[in-house]
């Protein structure tokens, strides 16, 4: 235990440097322990965290790039402009994103090409979710729950801030711009964030893409009482985005407004750590325009609630216990009418705990019980064989989650976790019934489908503490029942081959294929693993060498034919560090060839991404600080493809670029 | 934009939000007016040589969720009574080995150097009497702030309480700054809300906080 002897010097040598005192007197410090990384060590704790530092050094476009560099996570990618993030090839409504705990009330999930209704220029925080505390926000957590948190609400007195922020970049000429002020005035909190962005038409090694530019403005303001028995704050924000899809003419115009009422009471008694709720209440909108016509229009308006209670730890259990209600409509004109008006319900109850069995190991096992309603109104449009009446279904889905910690060492833990989750069908995957251009099918639901149902089962072994550490995990999740959008053969009246049904005229192309919403056998396994070693770490100088890696297998358990869209994996290694006030890092990733495919779905080729990046602290003077910070990407302008892409085939990743920063704080 | 069956409920709910709203603001802007309260200076609060200093030491476990792997990499540091000298050192000073060894996180900024320290108080006083550890009063440990940890911000300081007889917190003074001054303020604010002693004589401590990111 080489590290062990700095430890047992250090407090030698504290001994000794006291014995000459005739008096010594005890006196240990309340420390405070804060963690940037997760764990698990309450139950609600993220798994793992990035901090506004992290984000600021890799401000990108999009959500789902924001998480891609973490072993296991890929990101959609339709276009510069519209990335989900998919966890260990799980996406759409399979991967809960949460916006300050409550529901995105987006229309994210519905199509690859919408984007997330939450800008990274306004996330000050985000936590990903596994095992029992995904608990608390999805009742469907094989790949996570992402949680963005924006601080629009503050929690606690908030020191007097004001930060001004700027980037430009040349693979998009990226534009951007933003400020932030926080501070306390008496009891109350306050926060107010705002940003401008614009971007061009997207560079890559195949030339400029047309279609790819867009143009976002957001803000938010809150404000909070915080006393020192808890805050209650309230907070309003807004998006305007403008952005192409890669589709000739066609641009999507987004609009959201969200109001946001959240409050903690702390030890409102005696069984009870802390009460605390939460209120998101959204208008969402989007308008996809061919040219100056507007062509179809999303809306979804709903709320979502929650109520969570932290229980007093009772013997060595420790929990939290609560309830979460929500309903949105959602609703599509025009063109793409391919969805039925829908009122969505869902209401639930979860429980997340940790139970220490012994001083190495513990218990962390969660559940949570949902209701779910989707009722769809009548409805008709061009081209539909049969005219849908009202019709509603219900579902009650039911997961639990069961994870042993067991620490081998000091510096050694295992974790081994099972989990049962069931997820209710969307209102697109049982009612769809229409032309739909972000996926180019003509797709169908199915109102007779059933929960989606799977087993998961993961086994981690991490190092913790230690100039070597790191994690490895594999993972295998066995769907009996998982909801795919399968290619069906035949054109959409499926009286024939798929040629042109009677009215799929969508702009003149009149050739979609059918694809039907299926219930499918499906397994995924895969692996993570994350090495960093520590080669120097002192306050001014620090140097690490890092490894990481996954990769991920899905198929169709009857015909053992490849789920379509999965990243197939990567590895690489990063080199970063701290000097002279520098902090820098060096990367490579190679992403493995996609060669597993669906039917229709074309290959991938490898490719490897190199990147680098730069920043720096200045002090300007006695309350003023800038950071400076210059991203180069894709370094040697390699062309490469991403397997998770709906449009792989018509848009290669950006092309070599270089981004630069500035960042005043006051 | 609102499709028909949906209008009423939601503008029932935006209407309750805007009433909401206008109501936090309004008492925002009041509370604004009654000004921001205050951190003491030091100087207020040195009072004669009646108060000795006391040092303070929290209740031997203080809550904090420490997973066993952390005990258990510095075992033999927990284990050693760590000796401190009658004179206030430096924070920067305080052996580190009654904590865990910091864990090095690349986004985590080092912990701002401690400002110039202050001269000792009462350092001129004949007698200082000795804080013997009690368990007698609430001192629960404040939580790290959200905006602390997401900037990666750490940092040590030392905080002098005066305690009156009742027991209640008199007033928080910062003695040694973190070198972030709303780390220093939320460490206060905590200890003169949350903390308090048993009755006794009017009593003054010196307690370090340590506020650490793993």
């Amino acid at each position: 235990m080489p590290s062990l002897r700095p430890a047992f010097l250090l407090a030698a040598t504290s001994l000794v440097a006291f014995a000459q005192d005739p008096a010594p007197q005890k006196m240990n410090p309340v420390v405070i322990k804060g963690a940037t990384i997760g764990g698990v060590t309450a139950p609600a704790a993220p798994a793992l965290q990035l901090n506004a530092a992290a984000l600021e050094a890799q401000r990108v476009a999009t959500l789902g790039e924001v998480l891609a560099d973490i072993p296991g996570v890929a990101t959609s990618y339709f276009g510069p402009n519209a990335g989900r993030p998919i966890i260990r090839g799980l996406d759409g409504d399979r991967l809960k994103i949460a916006q300050n705990g409550t529901g995105t009330l987006d229309a994210s999930s519905a199509s690859p090409d919408h984007a997330v209704g939450i800008d990274p220029l306004a996330i000050r925080e985000v936590q990903v979710f596994r095992g029992p505390a995904a608990l608390l926000y999805s009742s469907s957590i094989l790949g996570g729950v992402v949680n963005v948190v924006d601080n629009r609400i503050p929690v606690e007195r908030l020191p007097r801030a004001f930060v001004l922020s700027g980037r430009a970049g040349s693979a998009d000429a990226l534009r951007s711009a933003a400020f932030l002020a926080e501070g306390c005035a008496g009891d109350f909190a306050f926060h107010l964030d705002g940003f401008t962005k614009t971007t061009e038409n997207l560079s890559t090694p195949i030339g400029r893409i047309a279609d790819t530019a867009s143009e976002s403005r957001g803000a938010g303001f809150g404000v909070s009482r915080v006393g020192p028995s808890g805050y209650l704050g309230l907070s309003f924000s807004g998006l305007n985005s403008t952005y192409g899809v890669t589709e000739p003419g066609i641009e999507i115009g987004l609009r959201q407004r969200r109001w946001d009422l959240a409050g903690q009471a702390n030890a409102p008694a005696a069984a009870l750590k802390s009460v605390s709720y939460k209120l998101g209440v959204s208008d969402y909108e989007h308008t996809e325009f061919d040219g100056a016509a507007a062509g179809s229009t999303f809306t979804n308006q709903g709320w979502d609630a929650r109520v969570d209670f932290e229980l007093t730890k009772i013997g060595s259990l420790e929990g939290v216990v609560g309830i979460q209600s929500g309903r949105f409509d959602f609703a599509v004109t025009g063109d793409e009418a391919f969805l039925p008006t829908t009122r969505n319900a869902n209401d639930a109850v979860f429980g997340s705990f940790i139970q220490s069995l012994a001083t190495d190991s513990r218990l962390r096992f969660g559940f949570r019980l949902e209701s779910a309603k989707v009722s769809a109104a009548a409805w008709t449009h061009e081209g539909l064989a049969s005219n849908p009446a009202a019709a509603s279904a219900a579902f009650t889905p039911a997961s639990f989650a069961l994870a042993w910690i067991k620490d081998l060492d000091a510096r050694w833990a295992t974790t081994l976790s099972l989990t049962r989750t069931e997820r209710a069908p969307n209102f697109q995957e049982l009612f769809a019934d229409g032309p739909h251009v972000g996926t180019e099918s003509y797709e169908v639901g199915d109102r007779t489908l059933g929960k989606e149902q799977g087993w998961g089962m993961e086994l981690e072994l991490a190092k913790t503490r230690g100039a070597v550490s790191g994690s490895v995990s594999v993972y295998y999740n066995r769907f009996a029942s998982f909801i795919s959008l399968q290619e069906n053969g035949f054109g959409p009246d499926l009286s024939g081959l798929p040629i042109p049904g009677p009215n799929f005229a969508l702009g003149g192309a009149d050739e979609l294929a059918r694809y039907d919403f299926t219930s499918i056998p499906a397994d995924f396994f895969g692996a993570e693993a994350r090495l960093n070693i520590q080669l120097q770490d002192t306050a001014a100088a620090k140097l690490a060498l890092e490894f990481f890696g996954d990769t991920v297998r899905a198929s169709n358990r009857d015909t053992s034919e490849a789920l379509p869209r999965i990243s197939p994996g990567r590895f690489g290694t990063a080199l970063h560090g701290l000097q002279s006030g520098w902090s820098w890092r060096i990367d490579a990733t190679y992403h493995l060839a996609q060669n597993h495919l669906a039917v229709g779905e074309t290959p991938t080729a490898g490719y490897t991404l190199v990147g680098a990046a730069f920043s720096r602290d200045f002090v300007l003077g006695s309350a003023t600080t800038a950071r400076f910070s210059l991203r180069l990407t894709n370094l040697f302008d390699v062309e490469a493809r991403n397997a998770a892409s709906f449009i792989k085939d018509a848009l290669p990743l950006p092309g070599r670029g270089v981004e630069a920063g500035l960042k005043l704080s006051f | 934009m609102s499709t028909d069956h949906s209008s009423t409920p939601h503008e029932r709910v935006y209407a309750w939000s805007a009433a909401l709203g206008t109501a936090t603001l309004a008492v925002c802007v009041l509370g604004a007016l009654a000004g921001p309260v205050q951190v003491p200076a030091d100087d207020h609060h040195d009072h004669g040589p009646g108060a000795p200093v006391q040092y303070f030491t929290p209740p031997a476990q203080p809550p904090v969720k420490t997973k066993p792997t952390i005990a258990a990499t510095v075992p033999t540091a927990v284990a050693v009574p760590v000796a401190v000298p009658l004179a206030i050192e430096p924070v920067s000073a305080l052996p580190v080995t009654t904590m865990p060894a910091l864990l090095p996180v690349a986004a985590v900024r080092a912990p701002a150097a401690p400002r110039a320290a202050v001269p000792p108080v009462n350092a001129a006083a004949p007698a200082i009497e000795r804080f013997a550890p009690s368990l007698a009063g609430e001192f629960p440990e404040p939580p790290y702030p959200r905006w602390a940890r997401q900037q990666g911000i750490q940092g040590r300081l030392l905080v002098l309480v005066d305690v009156a007889a009742s027991g209640a917190v008199q007033s928080v003074a910062v003695r040694e700054s973190s070198g972030q001054a709303g780390l220093d303020q939320h460490a206060a604010d905590w200890v003169r809300l949350h903390w308090s002693w048993a009755p006794g004589a009017p009593r003054r401590y010196l307690v370090p906080f340590v506020f650490e990111l793993q």
